[in-house]
């Protein structure tokens, strides 16, 4: 198995190993930073970025209709994420309900990267842009 | 005279005069806790603006509004990629949050200049800053791309 050793390789692979060591260094010390998920994610990555670099680099390259689903999946989730947080200041300035953003952060970035995947997919199988 | 030439742009219209009814109710206290953030004179502006807006657009007719298939494009990449600002945008202010935990964007000074600090924390909160950065990323990228052309 031929491994690739260029740039698109080694800079996110090295960047995910500095993830790891600060998740570890920062979990020892700072005892209220919970460094679990630098590690994970930088595990996860390094995890991607050995499957990427088994690969030739023409496998990953987008094709321009895939590039269009990504554009017209972007363009709806923009404004599905938009919608969320005119909602939520709406709620937030006009009723005696205050919704703090350290919740409601977790619910704007999980709904937008749904949605963006969810439409990705809906366009590919849809197809016909 | 015809009002309206265009159908697609009457929801500005109403948007408009929803905007208005909401800011009289929220002068009149007619919403309860109104008046404890905005004083429902900004609603009332918004909506004239979108009012006149939505009037002039219902007015031209529909061969001469409807977008062609360049600024279909550039919308979409321009759009497209204010997502990704915004996502990572949403990601910086989350970790601040996990790291000072405050509700408003910590400016320091620059909230003394004002009279009633109180009031300008309301328009600096969290979610203002995100539409904030949404409207400026769109306006600068579609300055962008209509200058740089050539959209693949």
């Amino acid at each position: 198995m031929k491994f690739r050793t260029d740039k698109y390789i080694l800079i996110p692979i090295s960047m995910a190993i500095g993830m790891v060591i600060a998740g570890i260094l920062l979990s020892y010390l700072m005892p209220s930073f919970s460094g679990v998920g630098l590690i994970i994610a930088g595990t996860m990555l390094i995890v991607t970025g050995v499957y990427v670099a088994t690969k030739p680099i023409e496998h990953f390259m987008p094709d321009e209709r895939i590039n269009k689903n990504t554009d017209k999946a972007g363009y709806h989730a923009f404004w599905i994420m938009a919608s969320v947080v005119i909602i939520l200041n709406l709620i937030d300035m006009f009723t005696s309900v205050s919704i703090e953003y350290k919740y409601a952060g977790h619910l704007i970035f999980i709904i937008g990267i749904f949605s963006l995947y969810t439409l990705r997919w809906y366009y590919n199988k849809k197809g016909g842009l | 005279m015809k009002l309206i030439n265009n159908k697609r742009y009457t929801v500005l219209l109403v948007l408009g005069l929803l905007d208005i009814m909401i800011g009289l109710a929220e002068m009149l206290k007619i919403i309860p806790h109104s008046g404890t953030t905005t004083p429902g004179v900004s609603m009332m502006g918004a909506g004239i603006i979108i009012l006149i807006l939505g009037l002039y657009l219902s007015k031209t007719p529909e061969s001469e509004s409807m977008p062609d298939e360049r600024t279909m494009k550039r919308d979409m990449k321009v759009q497209s990629t204010t997502f990704g600002i915004i996502l990572a945008y949403v990601t910086v202010l989350l970790l601040m949050d996990v790291s000072w935990s405050s509700n408003s964007i910590n400016m320091g000074d620059f909230f003394l200049i004002f009279s009633r600090p109180e009031d300008m924390s309301v328009l600096f909160s969290r979610y203002m800053s995100i539409i904030f950065v949404a409207i400026i990323s769109v306006v600068a990228l579609t300055f962008y791309y209509n200058k740089k052309g050539d959209l693949e």
